[in-house]
């Protein structure tokens, strides 16, 4: 193996700047990748732990029963087609009655780590000529701790003012920033689809760094918003926190067996974010693919110059004694080596962007809002951007030097004589 | 004395046209051999063959007695490495190796170590008068040094046979005459010469003289020994 190595190093180290293009095309191709798949995970793993910090693992509904053809159906039966036209719309009956029973159930479960109450609904709050529309979300702050990690969230940790204040609100940062709020204290007014309107203090901010939310969302005590509502003693959702986040379809398929309630697990609820994740990392798979095979082609190409070049090394090779698995070798070992400096200097290359972008300071407001880019920086992308870059060059350079063992000597010898 | 490298009844023929005809040759040990003919004679494909790079057509070529199977190519190539020595028209030094390294790339195939192979080459490059030149590269030494450079790589593992294919085509008359210098006191070591030449008085220097013409041997010559 020893004559191997001896003529692929020197074929390396000599023919430096070829070398050298082969391994920056490597490097390039590996660097990208490490980036791009730190950037791309980082992202979706962030929005994902944030998704998943703010909203239920598992949300039980009361069932839509907005079946326009209900009636039609009883009538005539199941076998007619029809098509409603002009219903108007009627409200919704969407309160869950039994709540504190499904509570005590649910709380025994120990699958189930925490649950909590909501009742939501749309207001418009105003302060002073600005109004926004707005979800208010009534939360019962004790459960609300266990079944979700909303004091993560809230800027000055005064979750339990909620409590002690019924008139008090926590309204999301962006909401607050609208309305031209910048400091806790003020007052605002809100008022509800049945008219009502009441007098709110702002005790403090809901700041999630995913903008829909933080634009959005007011947070105030369940009993007063079921009070300004006019929902005495009811709710409309329930929140399940559950121990194993990829357990939730399953676990809410169960909840709505044993209820009858509609349940939504994380997943469903994302499902379009998720669907676009995929997409996205199909993008972006497709283009470190292509920077990879830019790459391998880089090597295929110097390896088969070299190849052309070297015709008459070969051809003396072979007559030295050097047999067509030795020069197969020599040459496979020169793909692998570029292949193994690429991917240790683009492993490198990715680092260096990863540091990069880790120290911009940049506020990005869009789907989620960070003060920098969201990264993951796990090995794993290392590990598989040296594979890749492996498999590349030994891929790339086993036709050249098939071609190259099977160069016949005499005929090189004969066309240069 | 026995045959160390023996043809017998060779014929090669490529794409129809036979270029070797009933070819039959013993080589043996200690001799210098010249083969001449005209261009297009078959000098060149009985060297290959004889230095198994090619195989024939038909018949057998033995070596040390030992019958040759062309379609052992590992074999083959082991036989090349350990048994036979090439210098052509042409150097055909790797560019990017040093003197030192074109020497030791035989040696290393043939599993000496770094050392060994080192040690052997340095040697050989100064007895063809190349002491001192050994870092350099082909192309920053004379066309008579660059042959001469061959010549060390073909003795690298002490071959059996030195195959010599118009070894002196490309030099002038002062290196010409330095080579076969060279190939004489090899002679005179006990080294076996297989010589294709275009030039006559080149083979007043060697003990048998074949003759070639249209892919067959038309004329066999011993002539007087120890001529060197």
């Amino acid at each position: 193996m020893k004559h191997i190595i001896f003529v692929t190093l020197k074929l390396l180290f000599e023919r430096k700047r070829q070398t050298i293009v082969a391994i920056a095309g490597v490097s390039i191709g590996v660097g990208a990748f490490i980036a791009m798949a730190s950037l791309m995970n980082g992202f979706q793993k962030y929005f994902i732990e944030q998704a998943l910090d703010l909203n239920a693992h598992i949300t039980l509904k009361v069932k839509d029963e907005a079946d326009k053809g209900k009636i039609l159906k009883k009538v005539y039966g199941e076998n007619i087609h029809f098509q409603v036209y002009g219903a108007k719309p009627k409200e919704l009956k969407d309160k869950i009655v039994d709540y504190k029973f499904l509570i005590a159930k649910y709380e025994r479960d120990n699958q189930i780590i925490g649950i909590a109450p909501h009742l939501t609904g749309q207001g418009i709050v105003k302060y002073g000529t600005i109004d926004k529309s707005a979800s208010l979300i009534g939360i019962d702050p004790a459960l609300e701790r266990k079944a979700s990690v909303i004091d993560k969230f809230i800027a000055n940790r005064k979750l339990d003012s909620l409590i002690t204040d019924r008139e008090s609100i926590i309204i999301g940062k962006l909401l607050a920033r609208d309305l031209g709020i910048d400091e806790a204290g003020k007052k605002v007014i809100i008022t509800t689809p049945n008219g009502v309107t009441h007098l709110f203090k702002v005790v403090d901010f809901f700041d999630s760094g995913i903008t829909m939310l933080d634009q959005t969302r007011i947070y105030m005590n369940l009993k007063t918003l079921q009070t300004i509502l006019n929902k005495p003693n009811e709710v409309n959702e329930i929140i399940f926190k559950i121990k194993d986040v990829y357990r939730a379809n399953e676990l809410a398929e169960r909840i709505s067996k044993e209820t009858g309630y509609y349940t939504e697990s994380w997943q469903k609820a994302f499902r379009n974010f998720l669907q676009l994740f995929k997409i996205q990392n199909y993008i972006t798979y497709m283009i470190v693919f292509a920077i990879l095979i830019v790459s391998a082609f880089g090597i295929f190409n110097i390896i088969m110059m070299t190849v052309l070049e070297k015709k008459r090394d070969i051809a003396i090779l072979k007559a030295l004694g050097y047999e067509n698995g030795d020069i197969i070798k020599i040459f496979v070992f020169h793909g692998i080596t570029i292949g193994f400096f690429g991917a240790i200097i683009g492993c490198v290359i990715g680092y260096a962007i990863q540091e990069f972008l880790a120290s911009v300071n940049v506020g990005i407001e869009g789907l989620v809002r960070t003060k920098g880019f969201a990264l993951d920086r796990s090995p794993v992308y290392f590990i598989y951007g040296v594979l890749f870059a492996f498999c590349f060059a030994t891929f790339a350079s086993f036709y050249p030097s098939y071609k190259a063992s099977k160069l016949n000597p005499v005929d090189i010898f004969r066309s240069s004589a | 004395m026995n045959s160390i490298v023996e043809l017998k009844n060779i014929n090669k023929k490529i794409r129809d046209e036979e270029i070797l005809k009933d070819i039959n040759i013993s080589v043996k040990k200690g001799e210098f051999i010249s083969i001449i003919g005209p261009s297009g004679s078959g000098k060149s494909s009985l060297l290959y063959i004889v230095g198994l790079l090619d195989k024939p057509s038909s018949g057998q070529v033995f070596v040390e007695g030992e019958a040759i199977d062309f379609n052992n190519p590992q074999k083959i190539a082991h036989l090349r490495n350990l048994k036979f020595g090439f210098i052509f028209q042409f150097h055909y030094l790797i560019s990017e190796f040093s003197l030192l390294e074109n020497v030791m790339v035989p040696m290393l195939k043939a599993g000496k170590s770094k050392e060994e192979a080192k040690e052997r080459a340095y040697f050989l490059l100064e007895k063809l008068g190349l002491k001192g030149k050994e870092k350099r590269k082909p192309f920053q030494i004379s066309g008579g040094e660059q042959q001469r450079v061959a010549i060390a790589r073909a003795l690298t593992n002490e071959p059996i046979v030195l195959i010599a294919d118009e070894p002196t085509g490309n030099l002038d008359s002062k290196n010409t005459a330095i080579v076969m210098e060279i190939f004489c006191k090899l002679h005179l070591e006990g080294k076996t010469v297989i010589m294709v030449t275009h030039e006559i008085e080149l083979t007043e220097k060697t003990e048998r003289v074949i003759k070639m013409l249209d892919g067959m041997i038309i004329e066999e010559i011993e002539l007087e020994k120890k001529k060197c």
